[in-house]
């Protein structure tokens, strides 16, 4: 009987209505919007409050919540971007999503201290050296320059934007209890990607030199150290 | 608790929160907001728990609904609980989730005998877990349902008697559910039994679009009506921990801090009729 009544009560809030049920959708509603517009910031300022609403309004009918913590819902939001035809006039927004998602993640990742340089001065064996990413650490490589329009746009007054037409790759850390957005070049995506799935720092640093010999893998290496993109416990094996 | 007034903690007020000399104050804040792994938002609770008492305010874990609590829900409210101890841990009288979605608001039930039992034992369910009693929270109602088997206030307080839970009353929801399905708010207050009763709500209301129905929509100041039902609540029941609730148009500090120090006037009022 309780089921039953939940049913046909989800059922009728499922479409608009007028009355006392409206009270309940548009909560229902409203809630999946401010959750998203809170995860998706830039893509909000990017489609203006209205559409983006009506957007994310949609998004939410098709890919509800499937749990209650809603400062992590949203997760299936760039991808469903991407499959709307009309997203074809703005190639670049789902990309953008997806670096929003990646701060999300970071943002609510488990804390941990972070490894620095000085753990590294004494080691030389960098051919058995493991490294764990920090837990909070993401990065991808986004076939638009969405981290150059994300950056851009991060405030309310966005700059003006001179840039490529051309892939860019991000790297989000968050060292103490604030995301730093770093650049990443395919080198240094390459790189990460490879400490990712198990390599020692030295094969990862090879077969990147292989891949992009004109790259500096000494400073590439220092700099996502300083960054804190590797956890403090260093030996993975 | 001692019987003081707390305020709805916002994370724009966290600087003014943590300075405010108010004796007594505490804090509250939606469960699920803090249902993540780390990062600031966590550590600013940290730092707001290690200077006020806290109180963990649960919206999802669907208790009036057919199914049990979600045990991955519970889990992640219980490393809350244990991580930051709060003086009360409260939940609704509603549901969120169904057939693997959830829904972000407090859904209405019929208050049949059916419903009474699946919701004192999943209301005791948390209790086993978290090892500690409950209060459950009153809904706001905008929808006269027909299947009703007990008046709410009774239905309340056999709630509590049978799992162990206190109440907390929202006096909000009492107003804006006497406005919009008819029945006299200063009755039903009359009927909550003193005892049960764990912590008080105070929010404002609006009016919908369409000018008929009020909406517990925490986006105004505690209207008058809803102090007056307070003084007179207090009067009767004693002073309860009571929370200035605000979610929208949210105001300066200072304009919550006001509010709560006049709950508190109220509050110490029935400290010294009861002395």
């Amino acid at each position: 009987m309780l089921l039953e009544f939940q049913r046909d009560f989800a059922a009728s809030i499922a479409e608009p209505a007028s009355g006392p049920i409206s009270v309940y959708r548009n909560t229902v509603v409203s809630g999946c919007v401010d959750a998203l517009r809170a995860n998706y910031p830039v893509v909000a300022r990017l489609l203006g409050d209205e559409m983006f609403d009506a957007i994310a309004a949609e998004h939410a009918g098709k890919c509800p919540p499937r749990q209650p913590v809603l400062a992590l819902y949203g997760s299936a939001f760039p991808d469903w971007l991407a499959e709307q035809g009309w997203l074809r006039e703005v190639p670049y927004l789902p990309h953008v999503a997806r670096i929003e998602r990646l701060h999300v993640e970071t943002l609510f990742a488990a804390d941990a201290g972070s490894l620095q340089i000085s753990d590294l001065e004494s080691r030389s064996d960098w051919q058995a050296l493991r490294l764990n990413l920090h837990p909070a650490t993401r990065f991808a490589w986004l076939s638009a320059p969405a981290m150059s329009i994300w950056l851009a746009h991060r405030d309310d007054m966005p700059r003006e934007l001179e840039f490529e037409w051309r892939a860019e790759g991000v790297v989000l850390t968050r060292p103490f209890f604030e995301v730093e957005p770093l650049r990443l070049e395919r080198a240094g995506h390459r790189f990460l990607a490879g400490i990712r799935v198990g390599e020692t720092v030295g094969a990862a640093a090879i077969s990147t030199a292989s891949l992009y010999p004109e790259t500096d893998l000494g400073s590439l290496f220092t700099s996502l150290v300083n960054a804190g993109a590797f956890a403090a416990t260093s030996h993975r094996s | 608790m001692t019987p003081a007034a707390g305020v709805g903690f916002k994370a724009k007020h966290f600087d003014e929160a943590l300075a405010a000399p108010a004796a007594g104050l505490w804090f509250e804040v939606h469960a699920e907001n803090y249902m993540v792994d780390g990062g600031p938002r966590l550590a600013m609770l940290e730092a707001v728990r290690s200077e006020r008492p806290l109180s963990l305010h649960g919206v999802g874990l669907s208790l009036a609904g057919a199914a049990p609590p979600d045990e991955d829900h519970l889990a992640r409210l219980k490393r809350l609980v244990d991580r930051f101890e709060p003086e009360l841990v409260s939940e609704h009288l509603a549901w969120s989730r169904l057939d693997g979605r959830c829904f972000p608001d407090l859904l209405p039930v019929p208050r049949t005998n059916e419903v009474l039992r699946r919701l004192a034992d999943n209301v005791s369910r948390v209790q086993d877990v978290l090892g500690r009693p409950i209060l459950i929270e009153n809904p706001s109602h905008y929808l006269a349902l027909s299947d009703h088997q007990w008046s709410e206030t009774s239905f309340l307080a056999e709630l509590a008697r049978r799992s162990g839970c206190g109440l907390l009353i929202d006096v909000n929801n009492v107003a804006v559910g006497s406005h919009n399905i008819g029945y006299d708010p200063t009755a039903w207050l009359r009927d909550i039994p003193a005892k049960l009763v764990g912590e008080i709500h105070l929010a404002g209301h609006s009016l919908d679009d369409e000018g008929t129905l009020l909406i517990d929509s925490h986006d105004q100041p505690v209207s008058d009506d809803v102090w007056t039902l307070y003084e007179g609540f207090i009067a009767r029941i004693g002073a309860r921990p009571t929370l200035i609730e605000r979610d929208g148009n949210v105001p300066p500090f200072a304009d919550l801090l006001a509010e709560r120090e006049h709950a508190q006037g109220i509050l110490d009022q029935g400290l010294r009729l009861a002395a």
